[in-house]
């Protein structure tokens, strides 16, 4: 039994300890550096507790106090999306699936590319497979050791230095300067805790080129029949001068999963990234974006939503760090809160001197719809230029009442009238996806759960 | 098929409607005037349900059951609608999707398959183009930044899907022109029929040339103070309502 959060982080430790172990032998110098990086890093921080700021609504002893010794991976479905084409990767408990009972699996209605490298002479070549495999590559070292340095350079913080420190080989994404990459890439992850309580920790390097343009899909879906669980992931995101991200990061984790998400992004002049979030599964959810500007007329758009029912909660903070003239950051974060369900969002904007003629707009609204559900929203501005066109806001309030009448009078059921009424709320936040066929994909879950939630009150209704 | 008794109401315990009788039978078309503030829309929104309206006395009954024990929903699927005065923007939801919900809803309250992809197609389409209107708004959000005359003519839009058998047109006429006007009467008179029964508030007669009333009733001060056949509504646009403020200030001294 470990007790302590000291006795916690050690268990962890000893789990990095064994993967440096085995990567010294054979993935060569970069995976090393990274990993033995990643170890340092988790070795000196230590895990939050509510006393620090930026941890204040959203406790992690509950995802510490469970021991992930489950380490199932037999039955495996990879629900493949029909509303978009995609290359796909599929990952179980957060490995990369390769062998070939998981390929027949995935090829139903999908295609397998574990490493689904083409030419970067071509307009559609990219890279999408294992680190260790890209590391192989030849035309990739130069690219990815110097994304591996700046990673090496800039702190990395507990959850993530442990996701890096544990995980098996981290998928690696590169799009090769001047690409143009037409179908999405999809990154399925699911876990299977039939077994035991598991552990995973998907790690993602992604690099976009010059000029490069790609959109990559990151789906964390349930399976069956899933007991507790937890998903550490993280991402390292590269966009390089004019290249264009799009990333979007659908969450239907198990009732009874812990999901802690880390993004950091690293972007060029001239680059666009935006990242398009629904959080929907899940007991515990945190997830950090941290977006620095340290280059000229980058553009960042957040536009994240998330609904919660019985005791979720979910925690989403966004840091953003303006540090050069002329860019613009948008971020819309929607959420819809029902029964004892918790909702945190604390967004960080610092516009730095050197930052002129820069744009920054946040918003976050939320709809509280039970007495014991609670918001907490805040968001932060802090701004040392004086040129700057920036706005930020915070508004939480109910469903409109003269809406519902309305809706009412023309037949629809009070959950019918209502369903509709948050659908058309977060709407708002999908209209921004710039994939409309993705948009759809990620309206499936969100009315799945709407409409869960609404057959749910109907049938406590019945009852009452 | 409406039997409105004695009703009283009130709001925040201030009374607006004083004891309204009024009884309604299929196939007729009453029409019910009266001054800014008397409480037309007021008993248009107890009819419909407005919970807001606190029903002090009186009784409403509709197809001989307590029309004030259902709930606005069933209200509706039972046949009633109202068309508001001030329908109310509702943006993210498309006009398309919120008709084919609530010709569904009304189907699936009277135990109908819900139509199919083609039918409610033809359907919307049919009635859109009865009421002149370009097929683009159905993509639009509902209401959602519309002129005064898209949303009374959405109002009518929403009736025509529905087919009530008891519609309530709350100054559907106000702020259309005559045209729109035209259009609006002939979407209700192809309604019309020895089934169906209207209720339609208006300020202005004009409307009254189209839409044919079988009574005119005066609603004063909470109450219905005179009522009339469609020579009252002429009387009233010539003579204004000073005359029957007076008519009533007499009675009551
Ligand atoms: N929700 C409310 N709260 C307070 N007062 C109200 C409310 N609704 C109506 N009233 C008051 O009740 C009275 C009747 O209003 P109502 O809207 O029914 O009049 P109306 O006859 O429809 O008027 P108009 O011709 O201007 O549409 C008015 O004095 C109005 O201010
Ligand atoms: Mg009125």
């Amino acid at each position: 039994m470990h007790n302590t959060a000291e006795d916690i982080k050690q268990v962890f430790l000893s789990q990095i300890d064994q993967k440096v172990k085995d990567v010294n032998g054979h993935a060569g110098h970069v995976g090393l550096k990274l990993r033995e990086y990643a170890r340092t890093s988790f070795d000196q921080g230590s895990f939050p507790t509510r006393k620090d700021e930026d941890w204040k609504y959203t406790s992690v002893k509950a995802i510490l106090a469970e021991e992930y010794n489950g380490a199932s991976k037999s039955e495996f479905t990879c629900s493949i999306p029909d509303q978009f084409e995609a290359t796909t990767l599929c990952f179980l408990n957060g490995v990369l699936v390769t062998n070939d009972e998981h390929k027949t699996k995935v090829a139903n209605g999908g295609e397998d590319n574990t490493a689904a490298y083409v030419s970067s002479g071509s307009q559609e070549g990219f890279f999408a497979g294992s680190l260790s495999v890209a590391m192989a590559n030849p035309e990739l070292k130069e690219t990815l050791s110097s994304s591996v340095d700046k990673i090496c350079n800039t702190p990395m913080g507990i959850f993530e230095s442990m996701g890096l420190g544990i995980n098996e080989d981290p998928v690696c994404i590169v799009i090769p300067d001047n690409a143009q990459v037409s179908k999405p890439i999809h990154l399925i992850y699911a876990t299977d805790s039939k077994d035991g309580a598991t552990a995973s920790h998907p790690y993602a390097l992604i690099i976009v080129g010059k000029n490069a343009k790609a959109e990559i899909v990151e789906s964390y879906l349930p399976q069956a029949d899933n007991g507790v669980y937890y998903t550490n992931t993280a991402s390292r995101i590269f966009v390089g001068a004019n290249g264009h991200l799009d990333h979007y990061r659908l969450q239907v984790e198990g009732k009874e999963a812990f999901h802690t998400a880390q993004s950091t992004i690293h972007q060029d002049r001239d680059s666009t990234y935006g990242v398009y979030i629904a959080e929907l599964g899940g007991k515990l959810m945190r997830n950090n974006i941290h977006v620095s500007h340290d280059s000229e007329n980058i553009t960042s758009n957040i536009y994240g939503l998330f609904v919660v029912q019985g005791s979720q909660h979910m925690d989403t903070q966004s840091f953003i760090d303006h540090a050069k003239p002329h860019c613009l950051s948008n971020e819309l974060i929607k959420g819809v809160l029902h029964d004892r369900g918790r909702g945190v969002f604390n967004g960080k904007i610092i516009v730095r001197p050197d930052a002129q003629k820069i744009n920054a707009y946040q918003h976050n609204a939320a709809l509280v719809l039970s007495p014991d559900a609670v918001m907490d929203s805040k968001p932060q501005l802090e701004i040392f230029a004086d040129d700057v066109k920036c706005s930020h806001g915070a508004t939480i309030g109910q469903l409109n009442p003269d809406a519902l009448f309305y809706l009412k009078t023309r037949g629809l059921s009070d959950d019918a009238a209502k369903t509709l009424l948050k659908n058309a709320f977060l709407k708002d936040v999908i209209d921004h996806f710039p994939n409309r066929d993705i948009a759809l994909y990620f309206e499936s879950y969100l009315e799945k759960k709407l409409t869960q939630i609404s057959i749910k009150n109907a049938t406590e209704k019945a009852i009452s | 098929m409406l039997n409105i008794r004695d009703l009283h109401v009130a709001v925040e315990d201030m009374a607006i409607l004083k004891g309204i009788n009024l009884e309604i039978k299929p196939g007729e078309v009453h029409a019910i005037m009266g001054p800014n503030g008397s409480g037309k829309s007021t008993l248009a929104q107890v009819i419909a349900g407005k919970d807001e309206y606190e029903v002090t006395s009186g009784t409403i009954t509709y197809k001989n059951e307590d029309l004030l024990d259902l709930e606005v929903d069933e209200r509706a699927r039972a046949g009633i609608f109202l068309a508001f005065q001030y329908p109310v923007e509702i943006p993210g939801v498309s006009t398309a999707h919120f008709l084919k919900s609530i010709v569904n809803a009304g189907r699936e309250g009277r135990g109908e398959d819900e139509l199919s992809a083609v039918e409610m197609l033809k359907l919307l389409r049919s009635k859109t183009q009865m009421l002149g209107m370009d097929q683009k708004f159905l993509s639009r959000a509902l209401n959602d930044g519309f002129s005064g005359g898209e949303k009374k003519k959405n109002e009518i839009l929403q009736m025509a899907v529905l087919n009530p058998k008891l519609a309530i047109l709350d100054e559907t006429d106000s702020g259309l022109d005559i045209d729109a006007l035209k259009i609006v009467a002939d979407g209700v008179n192809a309604m019309r029929n020895n089934d169906n029964a209207f209720i339609v508030v208006t300020h202005y007669q004009r409307l009254l040339n189209y839409i044919e009333p079988d009574f005119v009733h005066v609603l004063y001060n909470g109450q219905i103070v005179k009522s009339g056949d469609k020579s009252l509504a002429l009387k009233l646009e010539e003579k204004g309502y000073d005359w029957i403020k007076e008519e009533v200030a007499s009675a009551t001294v």
